[in-house]
């Protein structure tokens, strides 16, 4: 069966957990037959978490991962933490979801009665027995370890007198709830699930302590388990790598109400209050995603001109130009827009969700490029926003600085790549960039990104040596020569993106590194780099340099670098080509279109 | 077959993974081999979303087999 044929079966069983149940058996005989790779999940709990497993294997299928999923015996998460059989898994992520201060504890039915320093060691007690656990865990495994916190049922024994009680069941909780947060806030492999939190999103009173908790211990209602799964999916989402990092737009009747090709610029709906609010509030959250990193550009069914005019003209546009990375706003196909949406912006098509009102547009998608998520547009606009807040594709474990200039740095490349279309050569577009870059001695400062970037340099490095910052500090310390380089244009800046490194040998110096990031290939720096270098080492006396280039499966590209840089090959082996310079004919001809070290 | 009967018994073949026609009002636990505590609990569930109606414990309890399960249905007004 083909996935995307597949892919519509499960889309339409994940809804229910017998559904899912169903869905969980067709993807195992898919990922049986197709000998698919599994990531190996685990779920342990204090009560009957029946139908997770398969529910979690259905949400992860329409994310693109097949798991295997270890369900921890009933009643024994503490025995499962401290044996064996969980770590034979092998599991890559363990999920611990708790209920254990619920309606039918000790503590939620005595609390009101209990002495302040009872109820304090009660959640003191709590809390160091999951710390030990996790500790067991953490030395026995290197999966993430997903922890629930306390859930509070909100209708407590003392209602509204809790305000005045000095042992009010919300507020311990709610201060252990802190705690556990704050307690693995700097952990890298456990994270807290605020399964409070989600339970008062979703609600407490309709999903827990039905029926079914007492037929068969389910203190969450059966029902929710999808609900639950697509939450839990959100980490295998960043755990595994398959977050989605471009939103694909169509314009009208999902950026705006109506259709500007009909109704004209002021026909269309878009306001921050009245009609059009809801697309003007989607647009704001469209925003602040972009803002987080997320890519955008557009796919949509227009003439340029028509789009254009809104974008510049309409005053409640809050999306810009200058937010999207790449548009294609014409009357082709959007299966072939959207291919060449991710060959421009450069990212598989497998990185792309899409957002568009139009159920047969979102259908078609789904049925030719599979690989592209559908964002599920709700047919009422006042729900789009939700749609898009609801969205786990996005799920990252971390929001870090890159994240924050994602966006800029696209539509830098954007605006860049304009210009280089119009431009009739090379240099004349490297020219209209106003290239600059500082090339500096190595620094304490600059030494963790120097590191960084010989551990992710694959394509223009020379010798592709792995360094940590102890080695290069120990290079500093021998007398080694190390430069780091950093560059801007007039669109804006792609900071440290160049390291050279070189080390005196008997009687010459030799290149150990010379590596760039390929975000500024194909501008000349690579030579402007190299010849300053060079140029320094002459200056201190320096009489010939030696470059090395080790061949990789990645390098291919630079192993004739030095060969148009001047450099004679004095020396070749199996993988290995010994090339020299000969610095008493080297004369140092800076380029006029990019400056060096000038502020 | 009315309406609400065909559906019923759709439902459990796709749970119990039973022929349609194999299904009477004898069917249960006892004499299907798939109908196991996990199953019962998917057909509880999903008869409440199918036939949007919210049964009491009692109700989930009392059912024996299938003749019981159709009683419970016409306790919430389903012609069957």
């Amino acid at each position: 069966m083909e996935t995307s044929q597949l892919k519509k079966i499960i889309q339409e069983k994940a809804t229910s957990i017998a559904g899912c149940v169903s869905a969980a058996a067709e993807i195992d005989k898919y990922a049986e037959s197709g000998k698919i790779n599994r990531k190996k999940v685990a779920v342990l709990s204090n009560f009957t978490l029946n139908g997770i497993a398969e529910a979690l294997k259905a949400n992860a299928f329409l994310n693109n991962i097949f798991i295997d999923v270890y369900s921890g015996n009933y009643g024994q998460w503490q025995q499962e933490l401290m044996g064996n059989n969980l770590y034979d898994f092998e599991p890559e992520i363990i999920f611990l979801i708790l209920d254990r201060c619920g309606v039918d504890s000790d503590i939620y039915n005595s609390y009101h009665l209990m002495p302040e320093d009872e109820i304090e060691s009660y959640f003191k007690n709590y809390l160091a027995e999951i710390y030990k656990l996790v500790d067991v865990a953490k030395e026995k495994t290197k999966a993430k370890i997903v922890v629930s916190n306390i859930s509070d049922f909100w209708s407590n024994i003392l209602g509204i007198a809790e305000g005045r009680a000095k042992n009010s069941l919300w507020r311990y909780i709610k201060r252990a709830n802190l705690s556990l947060e704050q307690k693995y806030v700097n952990d890298h492999q456990v994270l807290i699930f605020d399964l409070d939190g989600w339970l008062g999103y979703k609600g407490k009173e309709q999903n827990m302590y039905g029926k079914f908790f007492f037929l068969a211990d389910m203190r969450l209602n059966p029902e929710i388990m999808p609900a639950l799964a697509k939450e839990l999916c959100a980490y295998l989402i960043a755990v595994f790598g398959k977050s989605k990092k471009c939103l694909v737009l169509d314009l009208d009747n999902t950026l705006w109400g109506g259709i500007i090709g009909e109704d004209g610029l002021s026909g269309i709906s878009l306001a921050p209050h009245g009609t059009g609010q809801e697309f003007y509030l989607f647009q704001k959250t469209i925003l602040a995603f972009h803002r987080r990193g997320i890519i955008l550009a557009i796919n949509s069914k227009n003439n340029w001109e028509d789009a254009m005019e809104v974008f510049e003209k309409h005053p409640h546009m809050i999306l810009k130009r200058e937010h999207f990375a790449a548009m294609r706003i014409n009357w082709q196909d959007k299966i072939a827009n959207f291919r060449e949406l991710a060959e421009e912006i450069n990212i598989g098509l497998d990185s792309m969700v899409f957002a568009d009102d139009d159920p047969a547009n979102r259908a078609m998608v789904n049925e030719f490029l599979p690989e592209v998520d559908i964002l599920d547009m709700p047919g009422d606009t006042a729900l789009y926003f939700k749609a898009l807040l609801d969205y786990k594709g996005f799920s990252i474990l971390e929001f870090t600085e890159e994240d924050k200039k994602r966006g800029e740095m696209y539509f830098a490349e954007s605006q860049r790549r304009e210009i280089k279309s119009q431009a009739t050569d090379l240099d004349s577009f490297l020219r209209g960039l106003d290239l600059a870059i500082s090339i500096e001695p190595i620094s304490e400062l600059t030494l963790p990104r120097a590191a960084q970037l010989t551990q992710k340099t694959n394509q223009f490095n020379l010798t592709t040596c792995r360094y940590q910052v102890e080695d290069i500090k120990n290079f500093i310390s021998n007398g080694y020569k190390i430069w780091t380089l950093s560059a801007k244009d007039r669109f804006g800046n792609y900071g440290m993106t160049g390291l050279l490194i070189a080390r005196k040998g008997k009687e010459n110096w030799a290149i150990d590194t010379f590596l760039l990031s390929c975000r500024i290939l194909g501008k000349k720096i690579e030579e402007q780099f190299l010849n300053y270098a060079l140029n320094e080492l002459k200056s201190t006396g320096v009489k010939k340099v030696l470059g090395e280039y080790i061949a990789t499966k990645k390098n291919g590209q630079v192993k004739d670098f030095y060969g148009r840089t001047g450099f004679k090959k004095i020396n070749s082996e199996e993988n290995k080509d010994v090339w020299q310079v000969d610095l008493s004919n080297f004369e140092f001809k800076p380029l006029d279109f990019i400056a060096i070290n000038q502020n | 077959m009315k309406e609400a009967e065909k559906k019923l018994y759709n439902l459990l073949n796709r749970i119990l993974g039973i022929p349609v026609k194999s299904i009477n009002d004898k069917t249960a636990p006892e004499n299907v081999e798939s109908w196991d505590s996990f199953n019962g609990l998917m057909i509880a569930t999903e008869l409440e979303r199918v036939f949007e109606a919210t049964f009491t414990i009692d109700e989930v309890i009392s059912v024996k087999n299938v003749g019981d399960i159709k009683k419970n249905l016409r306790n919430h007004k389903i012609d069957i």
